[in-house]
């Protein structure tokens, strides 16, 4: 399989610098009476300056309504991210989404258990009732799989209470620029028109053994210049798209840390 | 004649009052974002100018060479902040607008540190710093992320 070439790091506005602002709140943005959040973490915090090594990627989003009216369907959610990384799914088995649909927790993991990459939680609410939505809060897990000749992630959503199991596709392309790799998601394609997505949690990485040498699902490094140990960068841009509107994008800045 | 002395001013005091209240009536919301968007922009626009360069600079480790780009930057933000401050606000934003202006003056302070620290070729409080800065950005952003601004908000994309 091929593997996405790595990008270094892009660093922004004053290019190197900063103190990692891990324990930061979730970045924001608002719009037509919507306001997003998006949140994000690589570990480990201390990275090498001139090997990649494997790491695991933690995003995380939600949709709240800023004057109370009802939230209007996410249409597609796109994460960019990997600016200083790259992912590698060579010899990493796949899963197709046609093992995953109608599964229960259990069932998705003993069909697809070898092409785990990630674990998470989603937050959807139904709108039966306008004044007290259900939510629904099933338990995802992220399978490697390929979509038309392109990577892909399969997220295995399931809950036993309400009972709710779907897949939501997130299809993985090559981004130039500031970030290497775009997740896209057609959210309300995948959830339906009535489940309305309020959040999510994911948490991506593996590392795994082919051609009999370790590798990681995505690894990164830390390119900072000699006197400095702590370097700052946009790690991931996230863009809501709702139907008819409003399209939110929200950036947010990390830190990544080097060793003396 | 009498009363008319005193009836007559009194009334046009009245008058003239309900005639000046439209002009001296707070904004809207909507119509205080167009204001100090209309501020914000030339503004913004300068202040990428006057950062251009600081990112190979501070690669290179050349911070005092820096100094002087992010100095003429911080005080666009300062005078940014003044103008914007005189804007009359919306009477239900007050306390929202109060926080908000709050972490600008933070926000300015830490770029100032971030001037000295630059001038100083002092790369570990740079450090310190510059990540101040963004926190104190960050923060000021979601204060009014429900206004919609663009050119009045920090975005870093737009320095690179």
């Amino acid at each position: 399989m091929r593997r996405l070439p790595p990008c270094l790091l892009v660093l922004a506005v004053l290019g190197v610098a900063f103190a990692a602002a891990d324990g930061a709140p979730a970045e924001q943005s608002g719009g037509a009476g919507v306001r997003v959040t998006f949140k994000g973490s690589i570990s480990p915090k201390y990275l090498p300056r001139h090997r990649s090594v494997p790491i695991k990627v933690n995003l995380s989003g939600s949709v709240h309504s800023s004057d109370g009216s009802p939230l209007p369907p996410m249409q597609r959610l796109e994460i960019g991210f990997g600016a200083r990384g790259a992912l590698d799914a060579g010899g990493l088995p796949t899963c197709s989404p046609r093992r995953l649909r109608n599964a229960t927790r259990r069932q998705a993991l003993a069909r697809c258990r070898s092409s785990l990459v990630g674990r998470g939680e989603i937050v959807a609410e139904v709108p039966v009732n306008r004044d007290r939505p259900l939510l629904v809060r099933p338990r995802v897990y992220a399978f490697n799989g390929r979509s038309n000749g392109r990577r892909a992630i399969w997220l295995h959503a399931y809950a036993p209470s309400p009972p709710v199991s779907f897949v939501l596709p997130l299809y993985l392309r090559r981004l130039d620029g500031a970030f290497g790799i775009q997740i896209e998601s057609p959210v309300r394609r995948a959830l339906g028109s009535w489940p309305r997505l309020r959040s999510f949690e994911i948490t991506l990485g593996r590392r795994y053994r082919a051609d009999h040498r370790p590798r990681s699902y995505l690894s990164a490094r830390c390119p900072l210049p000699p006197s400095f140990t702590i370097g700052i960068a946009p790690i991931a841009r996230a863009t809501y798209l709702f139907a008819p509107r409003p399209t939110l994008t929200v950036t947010i800045q990390r830190g990544c840390r080097v060793r003396r | 004649m009498g009363l008319a002395r005193v009836f007559v001013p009194l009334l046009l005091f009245v008058f003239g009052l309900y005639a000046v209240a439209p002009a001296a009536e707070a904004p809207t919301r909507t119509d205080y974002v167009v204001q100090l968007e209309r501020i914000c922009k030339p503004r913004t626009e300068a202040t990428r100018r006057a950062v251009r360069g600081v990112q190979e600079d501070v690669r290179s480790e050349h911070l005092s060479r820096a100094a002087p780009k992010v100095a003429r930057a911080k005080r666009i933000f300062a005078k940014t902040v003044s103008l914007i401050g005189g804007v009359p606000r919306p009477e239900a934003d007050l306390a929202k607008l109060a926080r908000w202006f709050s972490a600008l003056h933070r926000e300015s302070k830490a770029l100032e540190a971030t001037v000295d620290a630059l001038r100083d070729d002092n790369i570990p409080r740079f450090q310190r710093v510059w990540a101040d800065f963004i926190h104190q950005a960050n923060k000021a952003n979601n204060v009014v992320v429900a206004f919609g601004f663009n050119y009045c908000s920090f975005k870093s994309s737009r320095f690179r």
